[in-house]
């Protein structure tokens, strides 16, 4: 699962980029749009969340994320189905011809925030190493 | 308060990849990124395919190996010139991600190359998910892994550009038939071609290199 380590960091990275700069904020909930056809499994992404945000504003956040599911335009009769298991065949007329509409989504599509009092952590404290 | 972010998690990572693709295209290069499972027989694939394309296009080697130089070293025998990514002593990252393929290829003699082969870590999971600017992507199964894992890892099946079934030689000795393996992979990927070989006996061989050549050529002379 090292790969959703270096996805937590770069998720973090963009968070940190986002966040209001000047004064102290805490970051109290991600939220992330992940599809079905991913190589990230949910729970190790928000464990490797957990540990890279700590001492950074981000740390203790609630981590949503909202899956994507599979959907694919079929080429050959146009109808629009949801995959539920892995058989690229269209549901309708079999058609190996298929689009990918949604279910490669990864990404960060919002965050909360609250203000500080007094000692926050600095926004834009970029998480190590 | 909500602040609305809206951004590709691999962005910075894609973005990388599309510099490299765009590098490649420059100087018309064709790379391949080649992915399996570890023991898939990837090293003596890339032996061979190295052996019998080397009088005919200029070929350099990425070898993303996570602890040891042995796959480089048995690479580099082919006279390709062979770059080691750096990793961990015990173990480093699990995938080649663009900004790790960027850096390797500034150790190869690009000006004098026309064809680069990327061996990635073995794994069928992450690598799946990187784009690192390659033309194509195959993947790598072989009968001992057993026919279920298209079905396990259909990321890996579905983004590849070709698939290879090897070590067919032991089919006698497994209760394997590569026809299911196929059944499996065109499952998940119903275009892809598929090759069933041995890298061992050389058996099938000669359609996968015909394959490789064709698609090389395609790019090298566009």
């Amino acid at each position: 699962m090292m790969h959703e380590m270096s996805i937590a960091m770069d998720v973090l990275k963009i968070v940190n980029q986002h966040l209001p700069v000047g004064r102290p904020v805490r970051v109290t909930k991600v939220r992330l749009k992940i599809g079905k056809l991913t190589a990230v499994v949910p729970d190790n992404f928000k464990f490797c969340m957990e540990v890279i945000a700590r001492d950074t504003p981000a740390e203790g956040a609630e981590i949503i994320i909202d899956e994507v599911p599979l959907k694919v335009e079929c080429e050959a009769c146009g109808k629009i189905s949801e995959l539920k298991e892995p058989l690229f065949l269209c549901p309708g007329c079999e058609s190996a011809s298929l689009k990918i509409l949604s279910g490669r989504d990864l990404f960060i599509e919002s965050i909360e925030v609250e203000e500080e009092e007094g000692e926050g952590i600095r926004a834009g404290t970029q998480a190590g190493p | 308060m909500e602040i609305k972010v809206v951004k590709k998690v691999l962005s910075v990572n894609d973005a990388i990849a599309e510099e490299i693709r765009n590098t490649l295209k420059e100087k018309k290069i064709f790379m391949v990124n080649v992915m399996s499972s570890p023991g898939s027989g990837k090293t003596t694939l890339l032996e061979k395919t190295i052996n019998a394309l080397k009088s005919r296009f200029k070929i350099g080697v990425v070898v993303g190996d996570i602890c040891t130089t042995k796959d480089s070293e048995r690479l580099s025998k082919t006279g390709a010139p062979t770059v080691q990514i750096n990793t961990e002593p015990f173990g480093g990252d699990c995938h080649l991600a663009a900004n790790v393929i960027q850096g390797a290829l500034k150790e190869l003699p690009l000006g004098k190359l026309n064809f680069v082969i990327i061996e990635n870590v073995g794994n069928l999971v992450c690598p799946a998910e990187f784009d690192v600017g390659e033309d194509k992507k195959i993947v790598i199964l072989s009968l001992p892994e057993g026919d279920d894992k298209p079905l396990k890892y259909p990321l890996m099946f579905r983004v590849a550009n070709a698939a290879i079934i090897n070590k067919i030689d032991l089919a006698p000795h497994l209760e394997a038939e590569p026809a299911r393996f196929v059944k499996h992979i065109k499952q998940i990927n119903p275009q892809i071609p598929i090759f069933e070989l041995s890298a061992k006996t050389g058996e099938g061989f000669e359609a996968w290199l015909n394959w490789l050549e064709k698609e090389a050529k395609a790019k090298i002379s566009a």
